[in-house]
C-alpha cells in the first residue's frame, strides 16, 4: 500500500506524481502529492467533492501546471510534451463537441486524434448506449452526451484513459452499463490503463484493481483493493458474538439489521482476522471501500484538527 | 508494452486529427461563405431579368475584405472554441496551435481564392449575356477604357497577378486575428480595453499638444500664427500618414511575424477549463 511517503512500484508505471502542488489564490487544492498508477489497471481516483481530483486531472493530462512538481506519462513528462499527451485520453466531466454536429463528425476527428482509434468497436458502444448516429448532438440530453464522451474514451484506444465523474449525468441502467463495457474493454486490451475519478465509491469499487484516496490536496492511501481492505474487517451475527470478538478494536461503524449487528473495525493484529473468521457465529466479509474512504478521511480530519488546536 | 511507444512526434502530436477537425468545421465555414457569395452573384445577376435594372461588371477580383472578414471570425472561433475542445483530449497546445494556424491559412486562402472563382464565373455569364442584352448588362471598367472580353482578359491576369501578395496580405491578418482571439480567451476585459484604450490614448497624446496650442493662439487672436500652426500640423499628419502608407507593408510582415510567438505564448499559458 502507498502512503504519503510514496513507495515505488517495480512494475511499469502508467502515470508517475511526483511532488505535485498546486495553488489557487487562498486554495491549496494539491499539496505535495505523490503516486505512482500501475499500467495496465483499472485505477479509481476516490476523493469527497473538492479533494483535488480534478485539479490532479487537469495536471496529469497537461491542461494545468502544477506550482512545484511534475508528472510522467509512461517516464515521459506530461505538460506541453506531444509525445507523452499522444497516448492519453482525457474524457471530462462536461461535455464538449466544439463546433461538431453529428456524432459521425466526432468520430472522423477522434479516427485523427487517437492512433488506436476502433471505430467498428465505437459504433457499437453508440448501440450499446443506445445513441441516436444521425441526431445532432448540440440536442441530446446531458445524459445522452456522457455516454458519447464515454464510448469516446472506451474506443479511443489510448494507453491511459482519464474519465473524470464519468456517471455525471448517467442513470442507473447506463452507469452500470458504463462499468460493464470498462471491464469488458480492460479485458480485451490489458495494456491499458483506466484511471475513474469519482466520488461515487461503492459504485465503482466493484470495477477496480487499484485505488487512489484523496482528500484535501493529500493522499490519503494507494494500493489494490484487496492491499487496502487489509487490516479492516466486517463482522455480522449475533450482537453478543459480535461485541466479543471485536471489543478492543477501533470501530467504524456499526450498524444493527434485523436483530443482528454488523461492525466494520479496524485489527489489532493479523492474527485477529482469522480468529474471526474461525468462529461459526459469525459471518465476516472485507470492509467496504466507501466505509474504509470514510474512516481513513476522518481519521486525518482529526489528525488535521489536533495538530491546528 | 504499449501500443503507441513507437508512434511518431507527428502522430503524437495528433495534427492529423487537428487538421480533421478543422476539415470538419472551418470547410463547412468556407464552403457556407462561398455558397453565400455564389447565390449572392446569382441573384444580381438575375435581378435584371426581373425589374428594370442593369448589372454592371467591372472585372475579375479576389475579395480581400470578404476574406478578411471570414479570417476575424474564423480565428476566433479557433482560438477559443476550437482550442477548447482539441486540448480537452490531452492534445498538445504546439499541436493544436500549429494546426490552428495551419488549417486559418488554408481556409482563408481557399475563401480568397474562392471569391475570385466566383467572380470569373459571374463575369463569364455576364459576358455571355452582355452579347445578348446589351443594355440589362454592362460590362464596363472603373477607371479606363477597356470594354467586354478585352477587360475581362485584362482583369484577370491582374487579378492573378496580385493573388500572391492578396494571399500573403491573408496570411498577415490571420496571424494578427488569431492573436487577438487568443489574447480574447486569455482576458476578454484586459484585450478590449487595450484595443480601444491604446489608440485612444496615442490620439489624444497626439491631438493634446495641437489642440492646447491652437487654444493659445485663439486666445491671443494672432491670424498669422495660426496659419503657420495649422500647415505645421498638417504637415506632421501627412508625414505620419506618408511613413504609415510607405513602410505599411513592412510594418503589416512585422505585426505578424511577432503575433506568432505572441499568439503561442498567449495560449501557452491560458489555463484550461
Amino acid at each position: 500500500m502507498q502512503t504519503d511517503s510514496m513507495t515505488h512500484h517495480a512494475e511499469t508505471a502508467a502515470l508517475q506524481v511526483s511532488g505535485v502542488s498546486r495553488r489557487f489564490r487562498n486554495t491549496q487544492a494539491l499539496n505535495d502529492l505523490s503516486l505512482t498508477i500501475p499500467a495496465g489497471k483499472i485505477v479509481g481516483l476516490l476523493g469527497r467533492n473538492g479533494a483535488g481530483k480534478s485539479t490532479l486531472l487537469r495536471i496529469v493530462s497537461g491542461m494545468l501546471k502544477p506550482n512545484v512538481g511534475e508528472t510522467q506519462i509512461e517516464g515521459e513528462k506530461v505538460y506541453d510534451h506531444a509525445r507523452a499527451l499522444g497516448k492519453l485520453c482525457l474524457i471530462g466531466d462536461t461535455p464538449d463537441f466544439g463546433s461538431l454536429s453529428k456524432i459521425g463528425d466526432l468520430f472522423y476527428v477522434c479516427k485523427g486524434l487517437f492512433p488506436n482509434w476502433n471505430d467498428p468497436y465505437a459504433r457499437e458502444l453508440i448501440a450499446r448506449f443506445e445513441l441516436p448516429m444521425n441526431k445532432r448532438m448540440k440536442t441530446f440530453s446531458r445524459g445522452m452526451q456522457t455516454g458519447l464522451m464515454l464510448c469516446v474514451g472506451l474506443a479511443s484506444g489510448a494507453d491511459l484513459t482519464v474519465f473524470d465523474e464519468p456517471s455525471l449525468g448517467l442513470d442507473a441502467v447506463m452507469r452500470e452499463r458504463f462499468y460493464d463495457l470498462l471491464v469488458e474493454e480492460k479485458r480485451r486490451n490489458p495494456h491499458r490503463t483506466f484511471l475513474v475519478s469519482t466520488h461515487l465509491i461503492d459504485e465503482v469499487a466493484r470495477v477496480l484493481d487499484y485505488a487512489v484516496l484523496i482528500d484535501a490536496g493529500h493522499l490519503l492511501c494507494a494500493g489494490t483493493v484487496e492491499e487496502l481492505q487489509n487490516g479492516y474487517l466486517s463482522v455480522s451475527g449475533a450482537p453478543e458474538a459480535v461485541r466479543e470478538l471485536t471489543d478492543g478494536m477501533m470501530l467504524l461503524k456499526e450498524e444493527e439489521m434485523g436483530g443482528s449487528l454488523v461492525r466494520h473495525v479496524k485489527l489489532n493484529t493479523p492474527e485477529d482476522q482469522a480468529r474471526i473468521e474461525a468462529d461459526p457465529r459469525v459471518r465476516t466479509a472485507p470492509v467496504g471501500l466507501q466505509r474504509l474512504f470514510v474512516f481513513l478521511t476522518e481519521e486525518k480530519e482529526a489528525e488535521r484538527h489536533a495538530a491546528n488546536a | 508494452m504499449q501500443q503507441t511507444l513507437n508512434a511518431g512526434w507527428a502522430q503524437s502530436a495528433r495534427l492529423n486529427g487537428v487538421f480533421r477537425y478543422h476539415w470538419k468545421v472551418l470547410g463547412k465555414t468556407v464552403a457556407w461563405v462561398l455558397l453565400i457569395l455564389l447565390a449572392s452573384q446569382i441573384l444580381s445577376l438575375l435581378m435584371p431579368l426581373v425589374f428594370d435594372i442593369h448589372f454592371t461588371y467591372t472585372g475579375v477580383y479576389a475579395d480581400l475584405s470578404i476574406t478578411l472578414i471570414a479570417a476575424l471570425v474564423c480565428a476566433i472561433v479557433a482560438a477559443q472554441k476550437s482550442t477548447r475542445f482539441l486540448l480537452r483530449f490531452g492534445t498538445s497546445r504546439l499541436s493544436v496551435w500549429m494546426g490552428n494556424l495551419l488549417a486559418l491559412f488554408a481556409g482563408m486562402t481557399a475563401v480568397l481564392i474562392g471569391t475570385m472563382l466566383i467572380s470569373i464565373l459571374a463575369g463569364g455569364v455576364t459576358l455571355a449575356l452582355a452579347n445578348a442584352m446589351p443594355r440589362k448588362y454592362v460590362f464596363v471598367q472603373f477607371f479606363g477604357e477597356l470594354k467586354g472580353s478585352a477587360l475581362f482578359s485584362q482583369s484577370l491576369t491582374d487579378a492573378v497577378r496580385t493573388l500572391p501578395s492578396y494571399i500573403l496580405y491573408t496570411v498577415e491578418w490571420c496571424c494578427l486575428f488569431y492573436l487577438l482571439g487568443c489574447c480574447l480567451r486569455r482576458n476578454r476585459a484586459l484585450t478590449l480595453t487595450i484595443l480601444i484604450g491604446v489608440p485612444m490614448l496615442l490620439t489624444i497624446l497626439m491631438l493634446f499638444p495641437a489642440v492646447r496650442q491652437a487654444a493659445e493662439v485663439v486666445r491671443k487672436a494672432d491670424e498669422n500664427q495660426m496659419l503657420i500652426l495649422g500647415v505645421q500640423w498638417t504637415k506632421v499628419l501627412v508625414d505620419i500618414a506618408h511613413f504609415v502608407q510607405n513602410e505599411w507593408q513592412t510594418i503589416q510582415l512585422g505585426a505578424a511575424v511577432v503575433s506568432l510567438p505572441l499568439s503561442y505564448l498567449c495560449m501557452r499559458n491560458t489555463p484550461q477549463p
